[in-house]
């Protein structure tokens, strides 16, 4: 079963309000919060995040097409919300559970 | 706990440099380990980079057999699109994860590829984990916890990402170097306080821990660590931080050993050695001068420094490069690889299949001949093809090219108005020549052994564990290590190989099909994981 745009939001602002307490970072996290220029992350914080977000779905996304995107933009930044939108959109109809896609360090 | 075996790794160490620190008293602890046990030279992979040869040292397999070439990985075959490689593109089984078929428990610190952590049984805690993500790398789940409470944990220092990484390979202000090394006295430290909490409290038959500020000291400092060079006051000065940084060191490693205990056996091993840096090759540069490539516009970032390698260009080429018009690239500076663009609706300008042997060997050809303008003197040692170099079912994945310069330096993959420039000071860099040292029970005394290759690490590792060495392991257990007496009362032991390897689709990563997931299932089930 698809998760939904709300069940994915819910994971994600979840997962980065988690991390916020060890960054200490005190503002509030929206749809609308900016990865770069609110929360202060870099790309690599962001690449790791995706890496996270795949392990929880079981599934692979096309994150560098997204990275990619942005990186062109004359302010390379996205709100949390366009975030999870692509994730949304590229997510699999599947019932696997949280887990692993494929392959991995055994 | 019957047996313990213990691997330090010292990312980027070489005898070059730890052969008079010991000699003149700064690592009093080693130079008297060194004497009373097992050492050599170890020859790393090519690429000699810590991602694929942390991963060969802890798998006993080849790049083309576990799929790393570089910090990155393509996203297909055929893709100019590359990501950060994760755990999840090692595809062969480590040697925690024989341990832990087997009933033991690991400690694995600081290892790169580590994230998303390993299920094994023991604990986890990812090399090159960008800070604010630390506690997602840290396994069991409650471990970052822990570690938060420990004396003047800083998540912010202990972790390293990119950005410091480039300054270490790129340069920095004269007056940042000390600095530099304080933070890794600083980092070590933390690593080392990791390692006792575990070892005091969560005692494991296998610890393992990297610690990586000998390759960022020597990225930087290698012209006030080389022998023999005259130095000024102000070099002097950072040259007494640097042997600060090693002197501490040294401690910290004699403390781990005696915390192991007399009966543990202990093996150090870095993943590749160092040497100097004279020039920089600006392969995509020569690239473009030869027709091979070109920019998508005239506002490509450009170098105005030899040492500027581009490392804040990572994966733009992206869309740097008009790719109606490359038929070659390198993306990343760090494994000196270049890519042949295959023809294709995403590649126009791409090379034929029908065309890609000639054209790779006329590559080839021209880069053997490039010269240095300035000298004559070509720029380029060898060049291996990845048929030579990279044979296994990941071989796809790896550069179509890797160059060994002419001064075992890294490349840039930035524009330039010249393909080579000298550089003022020579910096650190990579050499296949790394260290290796173990003592422990049944391990020779005061042995120099020729000829150790990382992928005779660990099945080493696995047989004093007593564990089988999986028969797919390419690397062979240095038998002229032990006493023959030690071998005659427990011989190596063979298994049947243990990994399942799959070559790489040409196909969207998108689609997690059924099928993957029964494979899944499957190789999760033959490893154990579930039933």
């Amino acid at each position: 079963m698809k998760a939904s745009r709300d069940e994915i939001m819910a994971d994600v602002l979840g997962l980065l309000r988690k991390l916020a307490d060890d960054w200490e970072y005190t503002g509030e996290i929206t749809p609308q919060t900016r990865f770069f220029s609110d929360m202060g992350l870099r790309s690599l914080d962001v690449v790791v995040l995706g890496t996270a977000i795949q392990e929880h779905y079981n599934q692979v996304f096309p994150f560098v097409q997204l990275f990619a995107r942005v990186g062109q933009r004359a302010v390379p930044d996205m709100p949390v919300g366009e975030w999870v939108e692509f994730i949304y959109e590229h997510m699999q109809d599947t019932s696997a559970g949280p887990g692993r896609a494929a392959g991995g360090n055994r | 706990m019957k047996r313990q075996t213990v691997l330090l790794g010292l990312d980027g160490a070489t005898f070059t440099v730890l052969g008079p620190l010991m000699r003149d008293g700064v690592m009093p602890f080693l130079r008297e380990f060194v004497s009373s046990g097992v050492s050599g030279e170890l020859e790393s992979v090519i690429p000699a980079l810590t991602p694929p040869a942390w991963t060969s040292l802890t798998t006993g397999r080849s790049p083309g057999n576990h799929g790393i070439f570089d910090f990155f990985c393509k996203e297909s075959p055929g893709s100019h699109h590359i990501r950060i490689a994760t755990a999840r593109d090692v595809h062969a089984e480590t040697i925690w994860s024989v341990a832990d078929r087997h009933g033991l428990r690991t400690i694995a610190l600081n290892f790169p590829l580590m994230f998303p952590p390993p299920p094994i049984n023991g604990f986890v805690v990812p090399g090159w984990m960008p800070w604010r993500q630390m506690r997602l790398g840290c396994h069991p789940t409650d471990l970052y916890d822990r570690l938060k409470k420990l004396p003047g944990f800083n998540a912010q220092e202990l972790a390293m990402d990119l950005n410091p990484e480039a300054k270490a390979i790129q340069g920095c202000a004269p007056d940042e170097y000390e600095e530099w090394v304080s933070l890794h006295i600083r980092r070590e430290r933390q690593w080392f306080a990791i390692v006792r909490e575990l070892m005091e409290n969560d005692p494991c038959e296998l610890t393992a821990v990297v610690f990586d500020g000998v390759d960022r000291i020597q990225h930087l400092c290698w012209r006030f660590l080389a022998p023999g060079r005259p130095l000024g006051e102000a070099e002097q000065r950072i040259r007494e931080r640097c042997l600060e940084y090693f002197r501490e060191l040294d401690g910290l490693l004699a403390e781990i050993v005696s915390l192991a205990g007399p009966e543990a056996t202990v093996v150090f091993a870095s993943d590749h050695g160092f040497g100097p840096q004279t020039g920089t090759f600006f392969v995509n540069a020569w690239l473009e001068a030869r027709g091979h490539l070109a920019w998508a516009s005239a506002d490509a970032p450009r170098a105005a420094e030899a040492q500027e390698l581009g490392i804040e260009q990572l994966a733009r080429h992206a869309y740097l490069l008009d790719w109606t018009k490359t038929r070659a690239y390198a993306p990343t500076p760090s494994s000196n690889g270049i890519h042949i663009v295959p023809a294709g609706p995403e590649h126009p300008g791409g090379v034929p299949a029908s065309e890609y042997e000639r054209f790779r060997a006329e590559l080839a050809r021209e880069l053997r001949a490039a010269a240095d303008p300035a000298t004559g003197e070509p720029i380029v040692a060898r060049v291996f093809t990845r048929d030579e170099v990279f044979g296994g079912p990941y071989k796809e994945l790896a550069p179509d090219l890797t160059l060994e310069l002419r001064d075992g330096g890294l490349i840039s993959i930035l524009a330039s108005d010249v393909p080579f420039r000298s550089r003022h000071e020579p910096s650190g860099t990579h050499r296949r020549e790394g260290v290796f040292m173990a003592r422990g029970p049944g391990l020779e005394c005061g042995l120099r052994l020729p000829g150790l290759s990382i992928l005779d690490v660990a099945p080493l590792l696995l047989h004093t564990l007593d564990l089988e060495v999986p028969e797919d392991m390419e690397g062979r257990l240095p038998a002229a290590a032990f006493h023959p007496s030690e071998l005659r009362r427990r011989p190596v032991r063979a298994a049947a190989a243990s990994a399942v390897v799959e070559a790489p689709a040409e196909r969207s990563e998108e689609a997690f099909t059924k099928e993957d997931e029964l494979k899944l299932a499957q190789r999760l089930r033959d490893l154990g994981y579930i039933e």
